[in-house]
């Protein structure tokens, strides 16, 4: 500057301004400090510190998954550990039956004794049943997830019914870990035993209705994408056809058909495969998946046009109408009729009006003889069960009928029937209240093989419980291992801010002393 | 005797110059707190002296100029580092606020909230049958809902009030340049036309004052013309040009239901680079509509995800009437509907992009102009995802569609959409309907396609072919059940009700239903057996049914009271890949959400801090050329006092001088 004014030089307000500045800041500071120390945290917004937050966020989401799936365990310990002792007690009366029965073996006598001990065994298979009725927390333990309706019942005839179903309850116990909590009645007292397991393979054909889910055994076709080369007069044409906007063959039809121009359809002669007819030859690949295997489509390189693909082997499910069952031919017989006998009851079902299978499975569970049907789990053919712990079970055709041998459910004359560790006992008591001594014999060998069920179902029981107990102290740790990372990134170090907070005190209390001395000070004083 | 004279006047000019200077002083020590000014000096030179033989005597002194202390260049540079601070810190402040929004790491934290809802679904999932655990579960979704309700109208109102900000601040931008217009004409006056340039020294103070002030809304450019005036403009838009100054003008576009003003001046459009004005636009237009969008994908995608899943499964208890929450335009009712109908969806293909609010696709043409009017699209990729609009116009010869109001971001060819009334994209496939006959516990199941390929089965009808609309989907259900019950006897009717929406309607009681398997996702959209409601964060909610009737939470994939399966797949919807790209789940959506926040706020709040440390420098410097320092002017005061005492004691003596001649001759 040409002028007399330096740099050097310090206005009034900006001596002011500064000295104030350096006050507020260092006021700020014990503000924070303040807020740390009194709330704890370091991090008290994201902002705060942005990394250490998002960490913070994440840490806190697996400590809280992981104190979740302690809640789960201890949950599913109590079930299980509920289960286990109902069994031991099971167990017990189990044993205390065969005490008895071999009493009669070994001692004489007479009706009235049988019938006495024969009352001994009906009680304690009842106080069996109501101990296999179990709850935990309110929940039926036994029951499979039929959790609200006790599973076991004696019914009049002195047989036990099972309610429940074969679908065990089943909890997150770790990241992709399930754990079965409960174990069903078929699995503990083989409650379904009986079963005709069904001897005929059911091959459906398709319609266009028909699921892709339930293509190639149910394993169903991957979402994906097909190209398509056909040759028509005037040269080769590609398209790519997506296909993973269809759930059915319907679609999938009529998406191709739209895209390439070629006519697809479900093959008439065999009616479970798909004809692909248009221009000469015919080329299709797959685009981005498996589609066009799983489509039984796939040409090994260029065909002739038309081409028929392969079987789509579609699986059964409950939805699979009656007619396309048996390669299209459906049941042949025109009024469907199967007797079944379960026990000492015995209806007959008229299957005529079933559209699906669900349809015929509402209707055999509906003839009120305990007895129900279900696809078998290869998706091939049903088998018929009974709820009746060791009841025999026939199925008939009634009279010069062709149902229950079209549908492989047709049993010899005599039935079938199964041990069960319930129905084993009911025939027991039977056995000794009649006092027949060669059948007491062979049921008393039996028992054996019973209590091998009881004691394979505690085993398991005691083995989820191990790997419960396990996977609870592993979380354990995890829990300890996650809040001392995340107090590390969020809370407040106290030695730290204690003694940040002790000398921006003794730092303010100088810069006051220092300012109010300044401030005060002017030439003004002087002149 | 006439150099005596001389000599005297010699000794007033030095009083007069004297006095001028102290009063200078004085002007300095009382503006010494006066906010924008500037300190002034009083030059002092010697008169012309006269020849005196071969000498030049002196004639005294007089007062050149008084000037104010300033650099002009340090003074642009204030002005312009203000602005640039002005601007960090409205950022600054809009974060800080969003942050208080979401107020997370304390209670009632949205994280906080979502794991709660969590954790009671974990619940749930063990004790399925458990009226306790579902009570549990909607009370938590209802806070999670209240939570995402209450930050999605937060932000909306953030972003009302930064455009009162906008609008109040140029009103007071106005205010500025019309004085500084007013002041200008004042100073050419003083300054006589400028042959006395930077004589007004105090109200050029007052004009530097405002023009920082403006300078703190937006970026400026100044110029000072040969008569004193000046001339403010920004981007090449006079905003004061002599004694004229330009108001400004805004206009009111609706923008995701907030009124906002553009701002014009004489009709050319403002756009900040720095300033308040920059960082309240920014604000307004990108920081807040980014949490915005960010915080409506999560909560669209958490509810539709959800009631994908929830929709196809059983509760404790089933429903015996259910009636859709959404209500579908005229045009997606049948194919016969008053101006054309349009099935249920319909997807398509951006084929000229370029623009926010049209873009073109020929697939459809070949019908009536107003096809699509009254619609809404859905982007499904592309820049604008998860947006709609409504279709206000659509021309037929080029498939053009025009919209509403713009989508946020222009749309590219390629891009794919959804034009429907349904808020969610649906596709072609089919969900399965179970009748629960109460008495006797026999369960019934029906599959509805949901016809929505865009392509004939059978005879071609282009463009939609036999795609459904909702009265397919309605004739479909009563004829299966019909030939299933026979007529009269369904359990239910599938019916379209008054006001658009889908109803299954109970006729026989005894009967309860539920659905599962949708893979069209048709439920989901439409709203029957949805868990939550609403399409965007401010309307999130809980279903009503659900809220009234927790027992139609759904938990099982089959009416079996212990089947978990749907809760363990919902408790599981948070770590699923449901965002095209990174973050792909929800709870890594809105993890990075947050740490976007925090990290954008900490580093606002460095910027800002930055920039004031930059104009507390160059403060700093302007006071050390324009500040007064008290202390200075005292030692001044005493100088000029001396001078003001010797010319006193000068003009004595020559007083003395002249009476010694007048007595002694």
């Amino acid at each position: 500057m040409a002028d007399s004014f330096g740099f050097d030089r310090i206005s009034s307000i900006s001596r002011d301004q500064y000295l104030l500045g350096d006050i507020q800041r260092v006021n700020k500071r014990i503000m924070d400090t303040t807020s740390q120390l009194t709330s704890g945290k370091r991090v008290r917004k994201p902002s705060d510190d942005a990394i250490a937050s998002t960490r913070a966020l994440g840490l806190a989401r697996l400590r809280d998954d992981s104190a979740q799936y302690n809640t789960n365990i201890q949950f599913g310990r109590g079930r299980l550990e509920t289960a286990e002792n109902s069994l031991d007690q099971i167990n017990d009366l189990f044993n205390r039956t065969r005490d008895i029965l071999l009493t009669q073996l070994q001692a004489p006598f007479t009706t009235q004794t049988a019938t006495q001990a024969s009352q001994a065994i009906q009680l304690l298979l009842e106080e069996a049943v109501d101990i296999a009725n179990q709850k935990y927390e309110n929940e039926y333990i036994f029951g499979g997830q039929n959790t609200e309706n006790p599973p076991f019942e004696v019914l009049a005839d002195g047989s036990v019914r099972y309610n429940g179903d074969r679908q065990p309850v089943t909890v997150p116990i770790s990241d992709l870990v399930n754990s079965q909590v409960t174990l069903t009645g078929p699995e503990a007292f083989s409650a379904f035993s009986t079963t005709v397991t069904g001897s005929a393979d059911l091959d459906p054909n398709v319609n266009g209705s028909t699921k892709l889910s339930v293509l190639n055994q149910g394993l169903g076709v991957s979402s994906g994408k097909v190209r398509v080369t056909t040759d028509v007069t005037g040269g080769s044409v590609t398209t790519v056809v997506d296909l993973t906007q269809t759930t059915n063959l319907q679609d999938v039809i009529d998406r191709i058909n739209q895209d390439t121009g070629l006519t697809v359809t479900i093959d008439g002669a065999t009616g479970d495969r798909l004809t692909v007819t248009g221009g000469t030859t015919l080329n299709i690949e797959e685009e981005d998946s498996t589609t066009a295997r799983d489509l039984g489509l796939l040409t090994s390189g260029s065909v002739a046009a038309p081409f028929t693909g392969s079987d789509l082997d579609p699986a059964l499910d409950s939805l699979t109408p009656m007619s396309l069952l048996l390669n299209g031919a459906g049941l042949t017989d025109p009024t469907p009729t199967i007797v079944i006998t379960n026990g000492n009851d015995t209806a007959t079902v008229n299957l005529s009006s079933a559209q699906t299978l669900q349809d015929a499975f509402n209707l055999i569970e509906q003839a009120d003889v305990d007895v129900f049907a279900e696809i078998n789990s290869a998706g091939s053919g049903i088998d018929i069960i009974s709820r009746r712990s060791g009841a025999t079970l026939i199925v008939a055709e009634s009279g010069a009928g062709t149902a229950a041998s079209e549908l492989g459910i047709l049993t010899p004359g005599t039935g079938v029937k199964t041990d069960s560790v319930f129905g084993l006992w009911s025939e027991i008591e039977t056995a000794v209240g009649a006092g027949n001594i060669p059948t007491m014999s062979t049921l008393g060998d039996l028992m054996e093989s019973m209590q091998d069920v009881l004691l394979s179902a505690r085993a398991e029981i005691g083995g989820r419980v191990i790997r419960m107990d396990l996977t609870e102290m592993r979380h354990l740790d995890e829990q300890t291992f996650l809040d001392g990372l995340t107090s590390e990134l969020v809370d407040v170090d106290l030695a730290e801010a204690s003694m940040n907070f002790q000398r921006d005190q003794t730092l303010l209390q100088a810069a006051l002393q220092a300012t109010a001395k300044t401030l005060r000070l002017s030439i003004l004083d002087y002149i | 005797m006439t150099d005596l004279f001389r000599a005297l006047s010699v000794g007033t000019n030095a009083l007069e110059a004297n006095q001028s200077a102290l009063q200078t002083i004085g002007h300095n020590i009382a503006n010494a707190n006066t906010e924008g000014y500037h300190r002034q000096r009083a030059h002092l030179s010697a008169t012309p002296s006269y020849d005196f033989f071969l000498h030049q005597i002196g004639t005294g002194v007089s007062v050149d100029r008084v000037r104010r202390a300033l650099d002009v260049t340090l003074e642009r540079s204030v002005r312009e580092s203000l602005g640039q601070q002005a601007s960090y810190q409205k950022r600054m402040e809009t974060l800080t606020r969003i942050e208080d929004v979401f107020n997370e790491f304390n209670t009632g934290a949205l994280t906080n909230s979502l794991q709660d809802f969590f954790d009671a679904l974990g619940d749930l999932s063990t004790h399925p049958e458990d009226q306790g655990a579902r009570v549990q579960l909607v009370g938590m979704g209802e806070i999670l809902a209240d939570r995402i309700q209450y930050i999605g109208s937060r932000l909306q109102m953030e972003r009302s009030q930064l455009n009162d900000t906008i609008e109040a601040t140029v009103t007071q931008m106005d205010e500025y340049t019309s004085q500084v217009a007013s002041l200008n004409k004042e100073i050419v006056v003083l300054e006589n036309g400028g042959s006395d340039n930077g004589a007004a020294n105090d109200l050029r103070d007052r004009r530097d004052l405002f023009v920082q002030r403006i300078g703190e809304m937006l970026d400026i450019r100044v110029t000072e013309s040969t008569n004193g005036s000046i001339n403010v403009s920004h981007n090449g838009i006079f905003l004061v040009s002599g004694g004229s100054y330009f108001p400004s003008g805004t206009s009111l576009t609706i923008d995701d239901g907030v009124a906002e003003s553009t701002l014009s001046v004489g009709g050319a459009p403002l756009s900040p680079s720095s300033g308040s004005l920059h960082g309240l636009l920014e604000a307004r237009d990108t920081l807040v509509p980014h949490f915005e969008n960010q915080l409506r994908d999560f909560s669209r995608t958490l509810g539709f995800e959800f009631n994908k899943i929830h929709s196809s499964g059983f509760g404790s208890q089933l429903y015996s009437t259910l009636t859709s929450t959404e209500s579908l335009h005229d045009k997606n009712l049948s194919s016969t509907a008053a101006g054309g109908g349009i099935p249920l969806a319909v997807r398509g293909q951006v084929s000229t992009g370029g623009f926010s609010n049209q873009f073109n696709d020929t697939t459809f043409s070949g019908a009536t102009n107003d096809r699509f009017v009254g619609l809404e699209v859905l982007a499904l990729s592309g820049s604008n995802a998860g947006e709609r609009r409504t279709v206000t116009d659509y021309v037929d010869a080029t498939g053009q569609f025009i919209f509403e109001e713009g989508f946020d971001h222009n749309f590219t060819a390629g891009d794919t959409y959804q034009i429907s009334s349904l808020p969610f994209a649906v596709q072609n496939g089919s969900f399965d309907i179970t009748f629960l006959q109460d008495s006797t516990g026999v369960e019934k199941t029906f599959t509805i396609e949901v016809d929505l390929d865009g392509a004939p089965s059978g005879v071609a009808s282009p463009p939609f072919h036999d795609d459904d609309h909702l009265q397919d989907i309605v004739n479909d259900i009563n004829s299966q059940l019909q030939t299933f019950y026979g007529a009269g006897s369904e359990p239910i009717v599938a019916e379209i009700t008054s006001d658009n929406r889908f109803r299954l309607r109970n006729q026989i009681s005894g009967y309860s239903f539920g659905f599962s398997n949708d893979t069209s996702h048709l439920l989901a959209a439409v709203g029957m057996g949805t868990f939550f409601t609403g399409d965007n964060a401010r309307n999130f909610a809980l279903n009503d049914l659900i809220s009234q009737n927790p027992g139609l939470v759904a938990t099982g994939n089959t009416t079996r009271a212990g089947n978990n399966q749907v809760a363990l797949l919902l408790a599981g919807i948070r770590d699923k890949t449901v965002f095209d790209g990174t973050p792909s789940t929800l709870s890594t959506y809105l993890t990075s959400l947050l740490s976007d926040l925090g990290t954008q706020t900490a580093g606002a709040r460095e910027l800002h801090e930055n920039q004031s440390v930059l104009t507390d420098n160059l403060e700093n410097r302007r006071q050390q050329i324009s500040g007064v320092n008290i202390d200075e002017e005292a030692t001044e005061l005493i100088r000029f006092q001396r001078a003001f005492q010797g010319a006193a004691r000068f003009i004595r003596v020559i007083d003395e001088l002249l009476a010694t001649l007048i007595q002694s001759t």
